[in-house]
């Protein structure tokens, strides 16, 4: 029982991050249908961005804040400097230029951050208590509810009120939409300043106590069979999914990683993610869309 | 297209030739007279240069039947490579196969687990499959580091023997340099007559509309997938000659920055072009020698920059390259070089 309640607590944590990173992705596919492949990188300059503001001799809240101002304009930087002129080519084409911002940015990081890893500040005080066996960190508990609540959060915003609803028009034919009074330009431009804010929140919740380093932009790729298990447009979809993917990974970690050197819990998301694709392309809960010739 | 002044054709066959003029026969004898010559023209770090681009041409060429002419994404090419070179490198060592066999080992065993890759594709397209291919490259790095160190060398990687032909063992720069450009350049008929075959035509009816390619009877997964297979084949190939020219097989050598920067070789060079996936190579990999070697240099110029340097300046030039001729030049040198060719055969008029 108390083996069972610490892989759940280790499942659900680690299932939180994987949605704050999925959420990422899924807030700029549901407008702009474009994959953010660098959504990994916007999350490592968020993290430096905090420090870097710390170490300034900032309090994290102020930090924080500014960071999240700094974000939204990286985002909306990226979508104006890079996106937009490719603004109606195919999404192999804008999947492509993510994939040279995901370089860009790389290297930047590196260049500016410096690659030897460094430790995060703790955000949320370094609180710890032993709930039925289970050692809980106050801080980590905070950022699963922050996140929890900002993914519902935005998943009301995209159904419930009229810019959301107008995005999810965006992300189902920019034409239709543009043509039916929709501003698109805008709407993507919301996205994309979403996400860079998705991120300093992703960041802010849970790299504090851990060291970080340019690398932990690859937490990106770890998350992505999160985003294909829930479906490309779904947001709240993403709890669901950060929670199996991160559930099976800890179950993965404490009763196969004995026998496999610990390569199980690092395969079980890719492994899933692959049967899961051939089962049901779309994702759990991503739309299903027909095609004409 | 503009055919050269003369240059008529009155057969089918006439009207399929590659080259069609003296002047080309006379261009490609002294284009491979310049390779077959260049170990002797050039250092022997070029010469050096000269091998890994030949390699990477051979991955590019895979990388550009997939992406390019079947219009599949993948970033896992690397991988598939890496695939190759490790599995050489055990038929090398372990099993001590003599030397040409290991590369065929690699490949095909490359293009065995590309076709697993390429499985999904019967369900799924676009990013989806793109991203099937990134978790091949995952994959490939927590098994080969995984799994117990007498098969794949675990963490150290494994060395290569130096290869033995005819009882003489190539170990010298120039030698690996002979090596590879047969591969290079069959890699290059390979694709180029590939592309004029009937596969190819359907693997470019794919990439066009694959509804419509499979309304006109074109079995879709099977072409999807073994465009995956052929991709794998090549990169496989390449992994071995990588593994051969190091001496060693290491998965650090398979990143997915390498697959990112093979992706950026063919947006470069242009999409669906074979001239453009050998142009796009070289013109990068000119460029990444070029910051490699300016690195430490700029270290000096540039103030509060530290020593390792020339990978993030390498990503950031490249990615802004990539994302330069994806605005600019979509169509990329391949389409300069075609508008050039044109231009120099109408000359002096201007259409």
């Amino acid at each position: 029982m108390e083996i069972l309640a610490r892989v759940l607590y280790a499942g659900i944590t680690t299932g939180a991050i994987y949605a704050a990173v999925a959420v990422g992705f899924n807030v700029i596919y549901r407008s702009g249908r474009v994959f953010n492949i660098a959504q990994g990188e916007m999350l490592m300059v968020a993290t430096f961005m905090i420090m870097s503001f710390i170490s300034f001799g900032l309090g994290p809240w102020v930090a924080f804040f500014l960071t999240t101002i700094c974000m939204l304009f990286l985002g909306l930087m990226i979508e104006r400097l890079v996106l937009r002129p490719l603004v109606g080519q195919s999404e192999m084409t804008l999947f492509m230029a993510t994939l040279g911002v995901l370089l860009v940015v790389n290297g930047l990081g590196n260049f500016v951050f410096g690659a030897e890893p460094r430790l995060f500040p703790e955000m949320f005080g370094t609180q710890r208590w032993r709930i039925g066996g289970v050692n809980v960190k106050l801080s980590v508990v905070l950022g699963t509810i922050l996140i929890v609540s900002v993914v519902m959060a935005l998943a009301w915003f995209f159904k419930s009120t009229r810019t959301g609803l107008f995005m999810t028009a965006v992300a189902e034919d920019h034409q239709t939409a543009q043509s039916l009074g929709v501003n698109v330009r805008r709407s993507i431009a919301i996205s994309w300043a979403m996400a860079g804010i998705v991120s300093t929140l992703a960041a802010a919740a849970f790299m504090g106590g851990r060291m970080v380093s340019p690398d932990i932009a690859s937490i990106a790729f770890v998350a992505l069979p999160v985003v294909l298990l829930a479906g490309l447009e779904t947001i709240g979809g993403v709890l669901i999914g950060g929670l199996v993917v991160g559930v099976g990974q800890a179950a993965a970690a404490r009763w196969l990683d004995p026998l496999t050197e610990g390569g199980a819990s690092l395969i079980f998301p890719f492994a899933l993610m692959l049967v899961l694709l051939m089962i049901r392309p779309q994702g759990l809960f991503g739309w299903k869309t027909l095609e004409r010739i | 297209m503009y055919r050269a002044c003369g240059s008529f054709s009155e057969t089918h066959i006439d009207d399929m030739r590659l080259l069609r003029t003296r002047w080309q026969w006379l261009a490609l004898i002294s284009f491979g007279a310049v390779l077959l010559l260049f170990p002797s023209l050039f250092s022997s770090a070029w010469v050096r240069f000269a091998t890994v681009t030949g390699i990477t041409i051979i991955a590019v060429l895979g990388l550009q039947i997939l992406v390019g002419i079947t219009g599949q994404i993948s970033v896992g090419q690397s991988a598939f490579m890496g695939v190759g070179g490790y599995c050489a490198a055990v038929a090398a060592t372990t099993l001590n196969l003599p030397f040409p066999l290991p590369i065929f080992v690699g490949a095909f065993s490359a293009a065995l687990v590309g076709l697993l890759f390429g499985l999904p594709a019967a369900r799924i397209k676009g990013f989806y499959l793109a991203l099937t291919t990134l978790a091949a490259q995952f994959i490939f790095t927590f098994v080969v580091v995984r799994l117990p160190n007498d098969w794949f060398g675990g963490a150290a990687g494994i060395s290569v023997p130096a290869p033995v032909i005819f009882g003489q063992s190539i170990d010298t720069t120039v030698g690996f340099y002979f090596l590879t450009l047969p591969f290079t350049i069959a890699a290059v008929f390979c694709a180029l007559f590939l592309l004029r075959s009937r596969v190819g035509r359907a693997l470019m009816a794919v990439r066009d509309n694959d509804l419509a390619a499979e309304v006109t009877g074109i079995n879709l997964t099977y072409y999807k997938v073994l465009a995956f297979g052929i991709a794998s084949f090549f990169a496989g190939t390449a992994g071995a000659l990588l593994a051969y020219e190091n001496h060693l097989v290491h998965f650090e050598q398979f990143t997915l920055f390498e697959s990112i920067w093979f992706l950026g070789m063919l947006i470069v060079g242009g999409m669906g072009s074979i001239l453009g996936a050998v142009l796009g190579t070289i013109a990068l990999r000119l460029l990444q020698e070029f910051l490699t070697i300016m690195g430490p240099n700029l270290v000096e110029i540039l103030p509060g920059a530290r020593y390792d340097i020339a990978f993030p300046m390498i990503n950031v030039v490249l990615g802004s390259t990539i994302i330069l001729f994806l605005i600019y030049q979509p169509n990329g040198l391949a389409h300069i070089y075609r508008k050039l060719e044109r231009f120099f055969r109408i000359w002096p008029f201007p259409y």
